[in-house]
């Protein structure tokens, strides 16, 4: 009886759309490790948009305020040299994240984002984000510590990549 | 390029034009529904708290609705009748109260024009204060009517603004994201970088005056019940109202008070301590109260608040004076953002990390 009242409490008051979207979240990257009410605050935190191909979601040198999740759809990173010439640098897709070096430093964006296929985007702006973690320390360091990672595994990829462009 | 840029803000500023225009036409029609969004955006953090446990939030809504009635009916049983008693009494001790305040003001005539015959003559019998309590009162109990009306409409009020917070805070986010949807993508950062910070300063000073305000109004119940002084709950709840506009809790509250207890026991150490009493609540309200609730929100200079409840009540009367301050709010923080913007060009321009 008492598991039978549980049961329909629980059924009366769970959110299932909000369990996919935590689930979504703890699968990303800098979330890692997370605990579901410090996930919970953070997609509070967030808005969504929906974005369409073609649409910029930001130009390489505009000021970076938000870190961008895509939840469907995709994106296409790509950055323009000196000389004109536009290298991609990256193709995302759903659950990978991008602007987050605006989370560090508030520097022009270096690359810009282009929608290659209709979907969701989550926003989160960063001073946002920086209270959030500014109210819960210990979940700071945990995102921190995940951001040094991604980088870190960025910048070994962008080491091997020059080896290799000095070998040959 | 700069023909369309021209045409483009043309066209924005008829657009807002027109929307200036419809608001002041319906100011009065919108209003219940302005308050019931404010009551919704001062409750969702509350909501937001348990949907981010994964709770569905409409349900939430409806648990959080019925538990404010609850709270409401219960504070209702134990406030109202005090205060209806109260304000019963007081209605009835106005003609009283009338004739002691005329008969202070002709004492204070009478001896200021025997201070002031020596030395202007006879022209100090023109020295007098031009009031008289009773025929102010008149004047109320004849406007009477017409505040009987008011209050039939804030009846409509009482149904409108809980029915339209219900569904503000039922959608929740979804308005926000509906504004971002229809958002150019270009403007999307700006956008969310305003609605943050609005929020971060707009929202955290609404709701610190909100906890200030019954602080102070809970103080001055106290302090006056244990003093002894008549009405206590009716002088504690206008003094919470007022606290909002500075200076005025100590103005107002402050000087009701001490006009009841010249009234009530015309001691000079009870209005001593009645003073005391007020300049005490206001130590605390400045030295625990701003600090710790209103500390990291927005900072509006006294100066800057005085003169914006001043041209609030100029524009919109009684209203004016609600939404004076967070209009200022609003102002500030667009000004503080469009500032912020400038700088951050200038130094991507110069080449410099934007800090």
């Amino acid at each position: 009886m008492k598991m039978s009242i549980y049961g329909l409490v629980k059924k009366l008051f769970r959110d299932a759309q909000n369990s996919d979207d935590l689930a979504f979240f703890r699968e990303i990257s800098i979330f890692h490790g997370l605990q579901k009410r410090h996930l919970g605050r953070i997609l509070q935190a967030m808005q969504k948009r929906k974005y369409y191909t073609g649409e910029i979601v930001f130009q390489q040198g505009q000021e970076g305020k938000a870190v961008f999740v895509i939840r469907s759809g995709g994106v296409e990173l790509s950055r323009s040299g000196s000389n004109d010439k536009v290298k991609v640098l990256a193709r995302l897709g759903p659950g990978q994240i991008f602007g987050e070096m605006a989370l560090l430093e508030h520097q022009p964006r270096t690359a810009t984002a282009r929608v290659t296929e209709d979907g969701e985007i989550y926003l989160l702006y960063t001073a946002t984000f920086e209270s959030l973690l500014h109210r819960d320390p210990a979940v700071g360091v945990e995102i921190m510590r995940n951001i040094a990672v991604v980088l870190s595994a960025l910048l070994r990829k962008s080491n091997e990549e020059r080896d290799k462009e000095k070998g040959d | 390029m700069n023909e369309i840029r021209f045409w483009r803000a043309v066209i924005s500023l008829l657009a807002l034009g027109v929307f200036l225009f419809v608001l002041v036409k319906l100011f009065t029609v919108l209003l219940p529904f302005a308050f019931g969004l404010m009551l919704a955006y001062l409750a969702n953090p509350l909501v937001d708290r348990f949907t981010a446990l994964g709770l569905k939030r409409d349900r939430v809504v409806v648990v959080l609705y019925l538990s404010l009635l609850t709270v409401g009916v219960v504070l209702c049983m134990w406030l109202i009748p005090p205060l209806i008693h109260q304000v019963n009494e007081t209605l009835a001790s106005l003609p009283k109260y009338a004739k002691m305040m005329d008969d202070l003001v002709l004492r204070f005539n009478s001896e200021i024009q025997r201070l002031a015959a020596p030395l202007i003559g006879a022209r100090a019998r023109s020295l007098v204060i031009p009031f008289r309590a009773d025929e102010m009162m008149t004047g109320v109990l004849m406007k009477l009517p017409e505040n009987a009306a008011s209050v039939a409409h804030a009846g409509m009020w009482i149904i409108i603004i809980p029915f339209v917070s219900f569904f503000g805070l039922s959608r929740g986010k979804q308005w926000i994201d509906a504004l971002f949807n229809l958002t150019p993508s270009q403007h999307v950062e700006s956008l969310l970088g305003f609605l943050a910070e609005l929020n971060a300063t707009l929202g955290a000073y609404l709701r610190g005056v909100m906890i200030e305000s019954l602080c102070v109004g809970l103080l001055t119940i106290l302090g006056l019940h244990f003093m002894g002084v008549d009405n206590a709950v009716l002088l504690g709840v206008i003094t919470a109202l007022v606290n909002p506009i500075p200076f005025m809790a100590p103005i107002i509250g402050g000087g009701l008070a001490l006009l009841m207890v010249y009234f009530q026991l015309q001691s000079v150490s009870m209005l001593l301590a009645v003073a005391i009493l007020f300049i005490s609540i206001r130590l605390v309200d400045d030295f625990v109260l701003i600090p710790f609730v209103l500390g990291r929100s927005v900072h509006l200079h006294p100066v800057v608040m005085v003169f914006s409840v001043l041209a609030g009540v100029e524009l919109g009367g009684f209203l004016g004076l609600v939404f004076a301050i967070p209009a200022t709010v609003i102002l500030k923080v667009i000004l503080t953002l469009l500032l912020q913007g400038r700088q951050e060009r200038f130094f991507i321009r110069q080449g410099h990390v934007v800090t």
